[in-house]
């Protein structure tokens, strides 16, 4: 069972602190949206979820494993597996099948498994044909889709995207989805972003702003509250602030992202 | 003004692009397209820093060979080209470059930043102090400093949160008053509202061209009320306490 | 990374040999090139062998010999600085302060043999292999090391990783470029103080994008879980009878060449 706990967690850099007494728990397989504008600590936190930075204030532990164990990162971070922003920073070789492998070969799995590995990931994401292939020949999309396989040849029970679709246009974002939904299964997803247009799907919104996680719930009570999201830095859509201004005069909406949405809503 | 590509080809990266014609004048224009479809290199082509393999590029009706300064491009993730030791003379470089005096470029300098809501407490420090949106405007103002009739934008919304996007829209919005040619290659949707006109590529190809009608207004129209956000609100409030009853 | 040779997939005995063994034979015949250049007969066999390998790698030398002209300034110079400086023999052309030899011209053209010679052959060896195969090639013949406490594996994975980072850093280079030109920055005329001035605005970002990339690579490894100090999976080598033959020639071949040196 998948598992994040973290207890009033706090990090600097030096200057002040980026985040602040953050306390939250994730125990069940789910798909949660981490909100927040740049700099409100999300990604901060996240990278502490994987100790690539020191926990020095609070505690956290991954599927039962205190982060301030450090003998445990190498076992913490075979069950997380985080997915980037620039793909193109991403790759240690070349070629497409010995980038996928480099996850078990650094957890010293025996030579035909990480070749079963490989060949799995790839069918998970799509990118069998190119196994042979130079990852600079893919496309943008292909090369997230690359970064995604390279994680999930670890089998991580946690998934993490980090602002991985930003760069991405709809047909690819959309394609990537369509992945995402097979691997919720026992898994825990954690979406990173700014923007409202990625908690399409999403079982949990946890809102962060200058440090502290300033809102927890659902989407239907998180992006309804288009004030709040506002105010926290978050890129609200034009139906969004439609449907605010009609809830304003006393209707129901539910919760309004894109204009399929509004459209919906309206007309259907 | 108008710039025009004639029969252009170009090769960028190994990705080719032939026979390209296209016109762009006053007003905002967005260039669609996948990630390699070409919106990058077809910028490079318009950008005039780059030599044509065939066909040329027109500005104003008049051929250009070579770099004009009267065409500024803004490229995916502008703050990576910061590189003075103060905010100001980062700003001013493009003026200075082309020979104009350090004072007068600096109170230009001092211009654009206040527009671009940089502190001005921030303006004799280093540029890697700002912040990341703060960062990215700064970067935007040492190209604007230069007051290009034509200004080129690849993915400009990409890592921008509700703050930045929001600085971005004024940005884009005082242009427009200007009446300057702005093309601008995105992905970025909500983009569509403020601009008249869409170019698609697909595979180094224009497959379309067409001018936009904003989705509000085709909202205000289907709900026949003013083209505004509380006139539609109210309308589709109304519409739905009715359907309710 | 088409400097040298670009890869040319192939069905050749050079192709099919194993990347170790590949790498092996490359440097005992670079050494034998070395040691073969002090005769102009010595010069003679090495082109030979030159031939006969691109023959057998089914690799066209013509191509090998476009690579080389893009280095034609770097061979003309090695010829000059190795004629202009000998302090002997009888001299055959003077100019200034400047005086080649006879001497000198023989030296010099020994040199540029060489370094044709030497090319040659690693255009040839990028021409059968992936930057990725030189890499483990390196990386297995290089293990034994590690025995001594020297981190070979590390430096391995270093190459890998430059060899990767490449045409990534190529590409946002050239934007950085671009974006340079397009402020008034790298101007082409002028004095050379202010030429050199200009090319500052594009200096800074380079480096730091370079460090930036390295930066976000070394984060995405720790995440996949790359530490310096576990073991990580060792490929097993498949050798095959062509590759101990490959390594065999090598090796007799480079100690015929040092026994026969001994003895002319």
């Amino acid at each position: 069972m998948p598992q994040i706990v973290a207890e009033d967690v706090s990090f600097s850099y030096g200057d002040g602190d980026v985040l602040s007494h953050v306390s939250l728990a994730i125990d069940h397989p789910s798909f949660v949206v981490f909100l927040g504008a740049n700099g409100s600590g999300k990604s901060t936190f996240v990278h502490l979820l994987d100790g690539l930075l020191p926990l020095k204030r609070g505690e956290i532990a991954i599927n039962g494993m205190s982060l301030k164990d450090r003998n445990a990162l190498y076992d913490i971070r075979k069950e997380i597996g985080i997915v980037f922003q620039d793909p193109d920073s991403q790759f240690v070789s070349p070629l497409l099948y010995s980038d996928v492998a480099f996850g078990p070969e650094n957890y010293n799995v025996d030579e035909k498994e990480v070749e079963k590995r490989v060949d799995e990931s790839l069918l998970l994401t799509g990118l069998e044909a190119y196994k042979e292939r130079l990852i600079q020949t893919l496309s943008g999309g292909e090369k997230e889709r690359a970064q995604l396989a390279g994680v999930l040849a670890l089998d991580p029970s946690i998934l993490i995207f980090d602002e991985a679709f930003s760069m991405l246009d709809s047909n690819e974002e959309r394609k990537l989805r369509s992945y995402l939904s097979s691997l919720r299964e026992n898994r825990i997803l954690l979406m990173i972003t700014h923007d409202i247009r990625a908690t399409l799907d999403a079982d949990r919104i946890v809102l962060f702003s200058d440090g502290r996680i300033i809102a927890d719930g659902t989407p239907s009570e998180i992006l309804q509250d288009t004030e709040m999201l506002r105010e926290a830095g978050i890129r609200v859509t034009l139906p969004a602030m439609i449907a605010a201004e009609i809830r304003k005069l006393g209707i129901e909406t539910g919760p309004v992202v894109t204009k399929d949405d509004l459209e919906a809503l309206l007309w259907s | 003004m108008e710039l025009r590509l004639e029969h252009a080809s170009f090769s960028n990266d190994g990705f080719r692009m032939s026979d390209i014609s296209l016109s762009i004048d006053s007003g905002i224009t967005l260039l669609t397209g996948a990630c390699g479809s070409g919106k990058t290199t077809l910028l490079m082509m318009l950008s005039s820093l780059v030599p044509l393999e065939s066909g040329f590029l027109m500005l104003d009706s008049a051929r250009i060979v070579a770099h004009d300064s009267r065409i500024g491009i803004i490229f995916q993730f502008p703050e990576r080209q910061l590189f003075a030791t103060t905010v100001i003379s980062d700003t001013s470089y493009a003026l200075r470059a082309r020979g104009e005096g350090k004072k007068e470029a600096e109170e230009k300098a001092r211009c654009i930043l206040r527009e671009m809501a940089i502190d001005e407490n921030k303006w004799y420090e280093s540029p890697f102090s700002l912040s990341g949106g703060e960062r990215r405007r700064a970067a935007i103002a040492g190209i604007l400093i230069s007051e290009p009739d034509i200004v080129l934008m690849d993915e400009p919304t990409v890592g921008l949160d509700g703050f930045g996007y929001q600085c971005f829209l004024e940005i884009l919005k005082k242009l427009k008053k200007q009446r300057k040619t702005v093309l601008i290659a995105t992905h970025d949707e909500e983009l569509y509202e403020c601009s008249d006109r869409t170019i698609a590529m697909e595979n180094g190809r224009i497959i379309s061209d067409s001018p936009n009608t904003p989705w509000l207004l085709s909202l205000s129209e289907r709900l026949a009320t003013s083209c505004d956000i509380s006139a539609i609100a109210k309308k589709a409030a109304e519409m739905l306490k009715e359907r309710k009853l | 990374m088409n400097m040298l040779g670009a890869y040319q997939k192939g069905t050749s005995v050079l192709h099919r040999l194993s990347p170790s063994a590949l790498v092996a034979s490359y440097l005992l015949f670079l050494i034998s090139i070395i040691l073969l250049s002090t005769r102009v007969i010595g010069i003679g066999i090495s082109l030979l062998l030159v031939i006969l390998l691109y023959r057998t790698g089914g690799i066209k030398l013509k191509g090998a010999f476009k690579s080389l002209w893009k280095f034609r300034v770097f061979i003309v110079t090695v010829f000059l600085l190795n004629a202009c400086f000998q302090p002997s023999g009888s001299p055959l052309f003077t100019w200034w302060f400047v005086t080649i030899s006879l001497d000198g011209a023989m030296i010099g053209l020994r040199m540029i043999a060489t370094v044709v010679l030497v090319t040659l052959l690693s255009t040839l060896l990028t021409s059968v292999a992936t930057p990725v195969a030189i890499t483990d090639g390196l990386k297995s013949l290089l293990h034994p090391l590690s025995y001594l406490h020297l981190k070979t594996d590390e430096v391995a994975t270093v190459i890998s990783l430059a060899i990767t980072m490449i045409p990534v850093l190529a590409r946002e280079s050239r934007l950085i470029l671009l974006s340079s030109l397009s402020r008034g920055a790298a101007v082409k005329d002028g004095k050379l103080r202010e030429k050199a001035l200009s090319f500052v605005p594009m200096v800074l970002p380079l480096f730091l994008a370079a460090f930036r990339k390295a930066d976000e690579l070394s984060l995405a490894m720790e995440a996949r879980g790359y530490s310096g100090e576990r073991n990580r999976t060792k490929r097993k080598s498949h050798y095959s009878k062509s590759d101990a033959c490959a390594v065999m020639i090598s090796i007799l071949f480079s100690i015929s060449v040092i026994t026969l040196k001994g003895v002319f």
